[in-house]
């Protein structure tokens, strides 16, 4: 599963992080995944604890708290802000931006206009929220 | 808020010997003609060679290499598939023969994540078809893989030379590497680029190409592939 890979992204920026942070054992790691992805959160944090236990020392002891991030749209052209409900998209096409989140603008339209220019304001994929723990 | 994804970039290219950013920054120049024949030219020669089209909004390579059914599958990331030798990842893949109608941050954001999940394993080369222009794509890949060498392609049009000369002095500026440059489309004459210390070559402008498109072993028979392959064979 491609979300292995993520999770391995995950765990090796959560380590940058948490040298630049300087912290000698990291608590908690919270995860932001935004619904566009359509990733399963409790599989995904599994993943990442798992990866976890082999990771650096300063993060073994971590958990994995997920978020979820409820994804909202703004049309370029009609500044019509919508959810991801409001644009009916199939099961195929949600594949393909489960894999890469960009290809909403391929099977995605603004429910009030009909146009594929739109931003995706928030809830795009995988983003660490908040790295906590200990300075020794 | 972090984005963990362009810290894996570096773990996912730790096999690839060499990464080879075919750029061009005017359109219609032979970008993606040039990234895809070099990449069937390398793995020709025994290179494990790899290609990622970057070009989202004008996805062609999979067209010029006659790429049609072959899919990725889903381990620990995605393993781009095996066609004529070269292991191929493109945005094709996903969009279904549909535009791809992405802003330039949209580009930036969707070649992070490919750049993250896609498991090249050990290569010699890969070979980037890059984003058209200078871009926040552009601009963003040759700060996420630093030793990206550009191969840079222009063609004998005023327009294509000074657009070049522009933005070879704008990556100059940001160390980019680069390997060299490329006249495609050339009309047989000395190119403006001659006495450049990194002129690799011309290419003329080759009528049968377009024939051939689609079908590898045709567009190797090409003088195009031809002329192509003598510019290549300093890499190996």
């Amino acid at each position: 599963m491609h979300e292995w890979a993520l999770a391995e992204a995950v765990v090796t920026s959560a380590t940058e992080t948490a040298r630049q942070q300087k912290l000698a054992a990291v608590e908690e790691i919270v995860l932001n995944i935004g619904e566009l992805q359509a990733i399963d959160n409790e599989m995904f944090a599994e993943l990442v604890q798992g990866q976890l236990s082999s990771a650096a020392a300063e993060l073994r002891g971590a958990k994995v708290r997920v978020v979820k991030g409820e994804a909202a749209f703004e049309c370029q052209v009609c500044k019509k802000e919508f959810s991801e409900k409001d644009a009916k998209v199939g099961e195929e096409e949600r594949e393909a931006i489960h894999f890469v989140p960009e290809m909403a603008h391929v099977y995605m339209r603004c429910p009030a206009c009909g146009s594929p220019d739109f931003s995706i304001v928030r809830g795009r994929g995988v983003f660490i929220q908040e790295i906590s723990g200990r300075h020794d | 808020m972090i984005d963990p994804r362009s810290s894996i970039i570096e773990k996912r290219l730790a096999g690839v010997k060499r990464v080879i950013a075919v750029t061009g920054w005017k359109g219609g120049i032979g970008k993606s003609s040039i990234a895809s024949v070099l990449a069937l030219l390398l793995a020709r020669k025994g290179h494990r060679t790899a290609l990622l089209d970057l070009d989202f909004t004008g996805a062609s390579d999979h067209i010029i290499l006659g790429i049609n059914d072959a899919h990725y599958t889903e381990e620990t990331g995605l393993n781009p598939p095996v066609a004529h030798g070269i292991m191929f990842m493109s945005m094709s893949f996903f969009s279904q023969g549909r535009a791809v109608p992405l802003r330039g941050s949209d580009v930036s954001q969707a070649a992070l994540e490919l750049l993250a999940v896609t498991q090249w394993g050990e290569q010699d080369f890969l070979v980037v078809d890059m984003p058209p222009g200078i871009g926040d794509a552009s601009l963003d890949m040759v700060r996420w893989i630093k030793r990206a060498e550009l191969l840079a392609v222009t063609t004998p049009a005023v327009l294509a030379v000074e657009t070049l000369k522009r933005s070879l002095a704008l990556f100059e500026r940001l160390n980019v590497p680069l390997l060299g440059i490329v006249e495609n489309l050339s009309a047989g004459v000395p190119s403006q680029f001659n006495h450049h210390a990194k002129f690799l070559g011309a290419i003329r402008h080759d009528p049968n190409l377009e024939a051939a498109t689609g079908h590898p072993e045709q567009i190797l028979r090409t003088r195009f592939a031809e002329e192509l392959g003598k510019i290549a064979a300093p890499l190996g």
